[in-house]
C-alpha cells in the first residue's frame, strides 16, 4: 500500500496534463496497488481466489499492450502486441471456459514476460532517439525505465526460483528483491510526475 | 546446506548482473540521447544564425526598397527647388513632406519589426495588428485577424516567439502564394492555444519549401513554444493552411 498514496498525490498534481497513455497508466496504477492489497488481505484470511489473480493478470498485459502499442507506431511491433494480448485473452477464455489449468506453475506466465522485456528496451531507445529533452526530464523514460526494470528483474527472478533454483531458503530472499524493485519502480514513476510538473513551470506565468 | 548456500550466491550474483546490465543499457541510451540533442541543439544554432542573416537581408531589402526610392525622390525634388518659382517650391514642399512621413512611417515599421522590445512594450496583439495592417497595406491583402488570449498571460518570450512566427507565414504567403485573402486567428481553446493561418494562394509555380529557413524557423519556434503541428501545408498553388497546437497552464489574468 506504501507505493500508491505518492503515486496518487504525486499523480494528482500533473493529472489535467498527462498524456493519454500515462493518464491509463496512472490509473492503472493506483488500481493495481489496491487490488493487490484485496488480493494479499483475503489470502491472509486463507481464501485465495485465482479467478481474481487472473483477471488482474489480464487487465495488468492488457493495459501494458495497449501503452506499447501507443508507443510503437511501427506497423510490424504493432501486429506483435496485437498477437499477444489476444493469446492474453484466449487463455483467459482457456481458464474462464471451465479447463482449469493451475496457473502458478505455468511457464506461459513467465514467458509473457519475456515477450515484454524487449519491447521495453526497444521503447526507452527509441524514446532516447526521438526525445530532443534530456531523457532525465522526460515523463515516458521514467515510466518506461520504471517497467523496464521491474518486468525485467520480477520475470528473471521468478523463473530464477520456478525452474532453476530450488531452495526453499531462496523464498524470502526473492520476496525482498521483488519489494525492492516494486519500491524503486513506483519511485521512477513518482520522478516522471515531478518531471512533468517541472516542465509545466516553463509554460506561462 | 552448502548447495543452499551455493544457490543463494548464484542468485544473487546474477541478480546484480542483471541490474548491472540495466545500468549499461541505461547509460548507453543516455549517451545516445545526449548524442541527438547535441545535433538538435546544433542544428537550431544553424536555424539561427541562417535566420540572422535572412533578417538582415530583409532588412537591406526594406531599406532599399521602401525608405531608399522616397529617400531619392526627396533628393530630385530638392534639387529641382533651386530653378523652381515660389509656387512650384511650395507644391514640392507638399511632396516632399509626403515622402518624408511615409519616410519616417517605414522606417518604424522597420523598427518594430526588427526589435522585439517593442513587441514586447506594445504586447503582441498590437504588434500584429501593426505589422498586419502594413502588409495589408503595401500589398493589397485583405487579412482577417482573430485574437482572443485577452484573459491569459503570455511571457514575453512567448510573445516575441508567437509574433515572428506569423509574421514568418505572412512573409511566406505574400511572397509565393499571389494570396488576395488570408486568415489568421490566434485564440485560446479547450485548455490550449489554438494558431490556425490559411491564405487563398494561388501561385502559378510550387516553391520547394521543405528546406526552406522559414519553414524550418517556424517548426523551430513551434517547439520552443512546446506546440503540437496538426497542419503544415505550405503548397502556395492551392492556399497555404497552418495549424498549430500550444499547451497553456497560465493564470488567469
Amino acid at each position: 500500500m506504501l507505493p500508491v498514496l505518492p503515486i496518487f498525490y504525486y499523480g494528482r498534481l500533473v493529472h489535467s496534463k498527462m498524456e493519454k497513455e500515462i493518464k491509463i497508466y496512472w490509473i492503472f496504477l493506483l488500481f493495481s496497488f489496491t487490488f493487490q492489497l484485496g488480493l494479499i488481505i483475503t489470502s491472509r484470511n486463507g481464501i485465495h481466489n485465482i479467478s481474481a489473480s487472473m483477471a488482474y493478470q489480464v487487465i495488468e498485459y492488457a493495459v501494458l499492450s495497449l501503452l506499447f502499442y501507443m508507443w510503437n507506431p511501427n506497423r510490424m511491433i504493432r501486429t506483435i502486441i496485437l498477437i499477444f494480448l489476444l493469446i492474453n485473452l484466449f487463455s483467459w477464455a482457456h481458464f474462464f471456459t471451465g479447463k482449469n489449468i493451475d496457473y502458478s506453475v505455468t511457464i506461459d506466465k513467465y514467458l509473457r514476460n519475456f515477450i515484454l522485456i524487449p519491447l521495453s528496451f526497444l521503447t526507452a531507445y527509441k524514446l532516447a532517439v526521438q526525445s530532443k529533452i534530456d531523457m532525465l526530464k522526460n515523463i515516458k523514460f521514467w515510466i518506461v525505465g520504471g517497467l523496464l526494470v521491474n518486468i525485467t528483474i520480477t520475470a528473471f527472478t521468478q523463473v530464477m526460483q520456478a525452474y532453476v533454483l530450488h531452495t526453499r531458503e531462496l523464498k524470502p530472499i526473492v520476496n525482498n528483491v521483488l519489494l525492492l524493485v516494486n519500491a524503486l519502480s513506483a519511485i521512477m514513476f513518482i520522478k516522471g510526475y515531478l518531471c512533468l510538473k517541472a516542465q509545466m513551470k516553463f509554460i506561462g506565468s | 546446506m552448502l548447495e543452499s548456500t551455493n544457490e543463494i550466491y548464484w542468485f544473487l550474483t546474477l541478480v546484480v548482473i542483471v541490474i548491472l546490465c540495466l545500468l549499461i543499457f541505461f547509460l548507453a541510451i543516455m549517451v545516445k540521447n545526449y548524442r541527438v540533442r547535441q545535433k538538435a541543439e546544433s542544428d537550431v544554432k544553424d536555424a539561427i544564425i541562417s535566420t540572422q542573416e535572412n533578417e538582415q537581408n530583409r532588412i537591406a531589402e526594406d531599406l532599399h526598397d521602401d525608405i531608399g526610392p522616397m529617400l531619392s525622390a526627396i533628393k530630385l525634388q530638392v534639387s529641382a527647388l533651386s530653378d523652381a518659382d515660389r509656387e512650384e517650391t511650395k507644391e514640392s514642399l507638399i511632396t516632399i513632406d509626403g515622402y518624408l512621413n511615409q519616410a519616417i512611417n517605414n522606417v518604424r515599421a522597420v523598427a518594430r519589426n526588427l526589435s522585439s522590445q517593442l513587441i514586447v512594450k506594445f504586447g503582441l496583439e498590437q504588434s500584429l495588428r501593426d505589422n498586419i495592417s502594413m502588409v495589408s497595406s503595401l500589398k493589397r491583402v485583405n487579412i482577417n485577424f482573430d485574437f482572443d488570449l485577452k484573459e491569459y498571460k503570455l511571457l514575453a518570450s512567448q510573445e516575441i516567439n508567437f509574433y515572428r512566427i506569423i509574421r514568418e507565414m505572412l512573409n511566406n504567403s505574400v511572397k509565393h502564394s499571389n494570396c488576395e485573402n488570408i486568415w489568421i486567428s490566434l485564440v485560446y481553446n479547450n485548455q490550449s492555444i489554438l494558431l490556425a493561418y490559411s491564405d487563398d494562394g494561388r501561385a502559378d509555380e510550387k516553391v520547394d519549401s521543405t528546406k526552406s529557413m522559414g519553414q524550418t524557423n517556424i517548426r523551430n519556434r513551434v517547439n520552443l513554444l512546446n506546440g503540437v503541428i496538426k497542419n503544415f501545408s505550405d503548397d502556395f498553388t492551392t492556399g497555404a493552411k497552418y495549424e498549430f497546437i500550444f499547451p497553456v497552464v497560465n493564470k488567469k489574468l
